[in-house]
Formats: structure tokens, C-alpha cells, sequence
């Protein structure tokens, strides 16, 4: 065999053959009577006819005349019908400009995964929107069945906060999107009859709960008029919170690379000199370039301070005043107790919904800006003073000299400026009119972070 | 850039699939990795963050087993085609053996197509190489979209544009369908290797058949 190629062209003509080889050995002949291969896939996708592509031979070939691995192409003349690679019908980097909806269950359920497939390699907005779509169609073959209906409505409620251009994927969506086809073929091949695996639902709600948990990505927000300035610096801290999260992601993502290589050559995987050296060369580049990023983005934040208003989307805007300085206190129902928060530790109110007021109430962290947010540790009072605590309905974010906790409460009761010439920082309890609160101030915050450091 | 190792007998070349953002260089390689068996492809590295696209690069290694004495593997890589990742680009280009140039048949990416064309020959230049010196391989992808409402560029046009005297090798191919993926990858691989061992086995005075009696 040594002698059998002794120039580049035969060595060449060899990696061609070889190359056909490879490519024939997994392709299957598709009877010509096979109703899926009689549509390509613009005709699945669009239902507009496509167009015939032309035989794939090449078009110019000057190059082969110039290069010597041009005179060895005997397998160009290869019908292409039988060399077709085995694909699915597709797998766009975008939907097709024209895509449409498909009709039977099983073609949308197909088109999905080919959707999430390109998920997992190129996340855009256009495809979640298509699977959004996707599923919305799905709703038709599934309304008498509760468990495929629940699957559906949280894929819906889901997909929506991956939409917009800067949307950061999940973790667990992948998870969410994949469990869900399979459960949903399931039903729809037992025709409803058969219910999907019991873990295989749990696994879908448990992925659902942990992407709407989490804050929803940052988006532009759009702010009542009056209030650009306000709305830019909030924005511009949003988006930089977005791109340090992002980058702290490329980081992780890196280091499972590192991680991968590290596992095959510790097996013993065959892999030279050369080609460790140009992955982890890249890899290092990538670290170097995203610890330049998080340096720049740190300078930026620097710069910028901590807004008050500096919350993802979502966040309920805070009056001017609070930016200006500890003039003013929040007032809010915690679990029977009423709180007075001082206006300059509360960087963001979010609403909840009762469904994340369920999720977070045992959290003792939750993630917000893709950091974990520990819970400020109060103590419950024995006696409520505002009544009995129901669910909680407002999440606070506070923090202060960059130490951050959640707190979720009740209600919230109102903000009231505080007089000129009282020192609250000092202080843990006021009184307002006839009401007592207990105070919520950097003290506080400083005193719980550093008992819970040590 | 290639290896080739006497000792273990390994040819290993370095193929980019280069081309305009949204222009079907992952589907490409997507396509590849899904017709490949498993004794060939190795793991895909695809490495997207930020909920962009492809920001870094996609990685396929390949080995396609031994060929006459020699073991041949190739490395395929995708570059981010957005304009603003052009150091990416750079970094991914280092060492590239071979090119696959991903043309966007839409008529509306022609002015991207050629943008694209010339950022890889300027990139090409910064490594002292030129789209001349290097085994190229034109693909025009989407060409399933002729005839539909979209507008399409001819081939002609396309030709015209990116390989006006007819240097290079191209395709037409609908990377979503799997047309023409194979084609182009047989010849970008077999261009590559020809030209890699041609160069290689040139400047080292050696043959292929192993160093002689």
C-alpha cells in the first residue's frame, strides 16, 4: 500500500474516492415512491416549488486545470441521486424566508427538532420565533389532551424572553425544547392513550420552572417621555450586565472545551502535537479576548456607578428622587412586618407573578443579571403587624457598595422623601405618622454581608 | 497550517468555510458532520455565546481514515460571517490549507458576497497568503430558492463577481437540502491534500511512498 500513491495527485484522487466512499456508505437509496422524498425540503418549508438545484458538478473548473488534483475526477460524473448525503429535510441557519407552516403533527414535530438542532449550534431570533410559531400550530391536535396542552402553554410562555436580538439562551431550554417533542410524539403516536413518562414530564417542568425563574434577559425597555437620560443610562448598564454575563458564559463555554480536550488525552485519545497546540491556542485566545472584554465592561461599569434604575426589563421604573441620593424610603409589607427601605440600596422592583413568587419564596439565592443574588436573612416578626402575609407579589433587589440581596414582600406601600435634616443611615427604626417601620439601610446591608462572610 | 508527520504517517490539513453572515457555512458543515459516520467525524466544537450566532468558530475534525500509508485528517472550520468579528476571522484563518467561499445566492447579500470575498483575500494578505495561493473552492449556496419568490442571483452573475477569470472551482449547492456539500468538500479536500503534500513533500525532497531504500 506504501507504494500505491507516490504523488500528491494520487494521494489526492485517493482522499477523493475515499471521501465518496464515506459519504456513499451512509446514504440510502429512498424508493422513488416515498411520499416525504418526493417533497424537497423548500416545498416542505415554503410550499412554494423549488426550484431544481443543477447538477452539482462543478460550474468552473479552471482551478482543476491549474491544480494538479484536477485530473483525477472520475466520480464527478456520479449521478447525484444516488451519492445524496442522508439528511433531514433541512437545517437552516434562518427559517426560509418564506417558510410555512406545515400540516401534519408528526412534520411540524419534525420540524422543530430540526429547528432546536440549530439551536444548539447557532442561536438566533428568527428561530425562536419559528419554534414559537411551531408550537402555537401544534395546539390544534392537542386540544383534548391536558398534559401535551400544559406543555404547550409553557414553551409559549417560555420562548417569547428568547425573541429579541440581544436574548441569552438558557441553560435548561434545550432541555425544555427536547423533552417537549419527545412528549408530545408520544401522546400524538399513542393518539392520546398513553401518557409521556412521568419523569420525562418532570424533567420538562423542572426545566420550565428554572427558565422562569430567571430574570427575563435584559431587553430595551421603553420609559414614559422626559426620562431619556434616566432611560440611557439604565439601558447602557442593562445592556453591559447582558455582555458580562455573555462573556462570563463564553468563559464557562471555554473551559468545558478545556475540559473536553483534557478528557480525551487523558484517555489517550490520538491527538498531535499540532492540533493540541492550535485548539488550545485558540482557546487561550478567546480566554485573553473575552478577559479583555470583562476588563473594559468593569472600566464601563466603573464609569457609569451603580444606577438605581440600572434593572433589567421588567423592573418597575423608581421616582427621580431616588437617584439623586438616601433622601427617600420605600415603604413595603414583609411578611407582617412594615419595612422602610432607604431609596438609594434598591436597585430594581420586579413584579412577580405568582407562579415565580412560588418559585423564589424557599430560595435562599436566585439569579438576577446572571449573578447570584443571595436573600437578605430578617427575621420573621412573632407578631405580624400589617396582617397576615399572603404570597409575595414584589421582588426588591437592594444593594450597596457592591453587595447585593433580594427581598420579597407583600406589598408595597408607598415612598415618602425623607425631612431635610434626618439622618436615617443610623438609624433601624422610624416612625411615620402613626406607623412604625423597621428600617432598611447600608447598615443593615453592610452588617448581614459581613456576618455572612464569616 | 498542514502537518505531516513520517513518524506517526498523518497528513493533517486545516479546510474554513468562508463567507458572508447567514450565508449557510454552518448548515454547510452541519450537513458534513450529520452524513459523516461516526468512525469519521470527530466532535463538533460549535461554539456560540451571547445569544448571537456564530461568534467564534465551528470546528469539525475529520479523520478519514488510512489512505496508502497515510493517515488523512482534515479539520474543517466555519468563521463568524458578521463584519465585526473580523479578528475572529483572522485567528481562524492562521494556518488555513484550504478555502471553502460560502456565496449567498439571495440578490440581496451580492454586495455582502463580494465584501466578504475581498475581507478574506485582505485577511489572506495579512499571513502573506493570497485567495491565488491557496486551494479555493467557490460554493453558491441556496440555489433552491430559484424560482421562488425570492430574488436570486444567475450563476453567471455570481461568477462574474467572485471568479471573473474563472480561477476557481465552484458549485451550486442548497446547503439546507445537502446538495452540493458533498461535491464541494470532495474537491476542497482533495485540492488541499494535493497541495499540501505538493508544497510539503516538495520543500522536505521526500515522496509519498516514504523515505527511500
Amino acid at each position: 500500500m506504501a507504494e500505491k500513491y507516490k504523488t500528491p495527485e494520487e494521494l489526492g484522487q485517493a482522499v477523493g474516492l475515499k471521501i465518496e466512499e464515506l459519504f456513499s456508505t451512509i446514504v440510502y437509496d429512498v424508493p422513488s415512491d416515498d411520499p416525504e422524498r418526493k417533497l424537497t425540503a423548500q416545498e416542505q418549508t415554503t410550499g412554494v416549488p423549488a426550484a431544481p438545484v443543477p447538477a452539482p458538478a462543478p460550474l468552473r473548473n479552471a482551478a482543476a486545470e491549474q491544480r494538479p488534483s484536477g485530473r483525477h475526477e472520475p466520480q464527478q460524473a456520479r449521478p447525484p441521486a444516488k451519492s445524496q448525503p442522508d439528511v433531514p429535510s433541512g437545517f437552516p441557519s434562518t427559517p426560509h424566508p418564506q417558510a410555512k407552516i406545515g400540516n401534519s403533527c408528526e412534520e411540524i414535530l419534525e420540524r422543530i427538532e430540526i429547528l432546536i438542532l440549530n439551536l444548539e449550534w447557532e442561536v438566533n431570533p428568527e428561530s425562536f420565533r419559528e419554534v414559537f410559531q411551531r408550537f402555537t400550530q401544534l395546539e390544534r391536535f392537542f386540544s383534548q389532551d391536558q398534559a401535551a396542552r400544559n406543555i404547550l402553554a409553557m414553551n409559549r410562555r417560555v420562548l417569547p424572553r428568547f425573541r429579541s436580538p440581544d436574548a441569552v439562551p438558557h441553560r435548561s431550554l434545550l432541555r425544555l425544547l427536547q423533552g417537549s417533542v419527545t412528549a408530545l410524539r408520544s401522546i400524538h403516536l399513542s393518539q392520546g392513550r398513553k401518557r409521556p413518562r412521568e419523569e420525562l414530564m418532570a424533567a420538562i417542568t423542572k426545566s420550565y420552572k428554572e427558565i422562569i425563574s430567571s430574570p427575563p434577559v435584559p431587553s430595551p425597555v421603553e420609559g414614559p417621555a422626559g426620562r431619556e437620560g434616566e432611560q440611557d443610562d439604565r439601558q447602557r448598564y442593562t445592556s453591559l450586565i447582558a455582555n458580562l454575563g455573555g462573556t462570563i458564559r463564553s468563559i464557562d463555554e471555554v473551559n468545558r472545551r478545556l475540559g473536553r480536550i483534557l478528557g480525551v488525552l487523558r484517555q489517550g485519545g490520538g491527538m498531535s502535537e499540532e492540533e493540541i497546540s492550535r485548539r488550545l491556542g485558540t482557546l487561550e485566545h478567546l480566554i485573553a479576548e473575552r478577559v479583555e472584554q470583562l476588563s473594559s465592561f468593569y472600566k464601563e461599569l466603573d464609569q457609569l456607578g451603580a444606577p438605581a434604575g440600572g434593572a433589567p426589563a421588567g423592573a418597575a421604573s423608581l421616582p427621580q428622587e431616588a437617584k439623586s441620593g438616601p433622601d427617600g424610603l420605600f415603604t413595603m409589607s414583609w411578611e407582617g412586618a412594615s419595612l422602610a427601605v432607604l431609596s438609594s440600596i434598591i436597585a430594581a422592583f420586579y413584579p412577580l407573578t405568582s407562579a415565580q413568587a412560588q418559585q423564589f419564596q424557599g430560595k435562599p439565592s436566585i439569579n438576577i443579571g446572571g449573578r447570584p443574588i443571595p436573600r437578605l436573612p430578617l427575621k420573621k416578626p412573632q407578631a405580624p403587624e400589617t396582617g397576615p402575609a399572603g404570597p409575595p407579589t414584589w421582588l426588591v433587589h437592594l444593594s450597596s457598595d457592591r453587595k447585593d440581596f433580594f427581598l420579597l414582600v407583600q406589598r408595597l406601600l408607598g415612598y415618602r422623601k425623607t425631612p431635610k435634616g434626618v439622618d436615617v443611615t443610623g438609624q433601624t427604626r422610624i416612625k411615620i405618622g402613626a406607623t412604625g417601620y423597621t428600617l432598611i439601610n447600608q447598615t443593615i446591608i453592610r452588617h448581614t454581608s459581613e456576618a455572612a462572610r464569616g | 497550517m498542514a502537518i505531516i508527520s513520517f513518524r506517526s504517517d498523518e497528513i493533517h490539513c486545516k479546510i474554513v468555510y468562508y463567507g458572508p453572515g447567514r450565508g449557510g457555512k454552518t448548515t454547510n458543515l452541519i450537513t458534513i458532520h450529520k452524513a459523516l459516520g461516526h468512525q469519521v467525524r470527530g466532535e463538533l466544537l460549535s461554539i456560540d455565546t451571547s445569544g448571537d450566532r456564530t461568534l467564534f468558530f465551528d470546528f469539525l475534525p475529520m479523520d478519514l481514515g488510512t489512505i496508502g500509508k497515510f493517515r488523512i485528517k482534515i479539520s474543517l472550520y466555519t468563521v463568524p460571517g458578521q463584519v465585526r468579528y473580523n479578528d475572529t476571522r483572522k485567528l481562524v484563518l492562521k494556518g488555513v490549507d484550504g478555502i471553502v467561499f460560502v456565496a449567498d445566492s439571495l440578490e440581496a447579500r451580492r454586495n455582502n458576497n463580494i465584501e466578504s470575498f475581498l475581507n478574506l483575500d485582505d485577511n489572506l494578505r495579512d499571513q502573506g497568503k493570497s485567495t491565488s495561493s491557496l486551494p479555493l473552492v467557490l460554493q453558491f449556496n441556496k440555489r433552491d430558492l430559484a424560482g421562488s419568490r425570492v430574488a436570486v442571483l444567475p450563476i453567471e452573475e455570481m461568477e462574474k463577481d467572485l471568479n471573473p477569470s474563472s480561477r476557481f472551482a465552484s458549485f451550486p449547492a442548497s446547503a439546507l437540502r445537502g446538495d452540493g456539500v458533498r461535491e464541494t468538500f470532495k474537491k476542497i479536500c482533495m485540492m488541499t491534500v494535493v497541495d499540501v503534500s505538493t508544497r510539503l513533500l516538495k520543500d522536505k525532497g521526500m515522496s509519498l511512498a516514504g523515505p527511500g531504500p
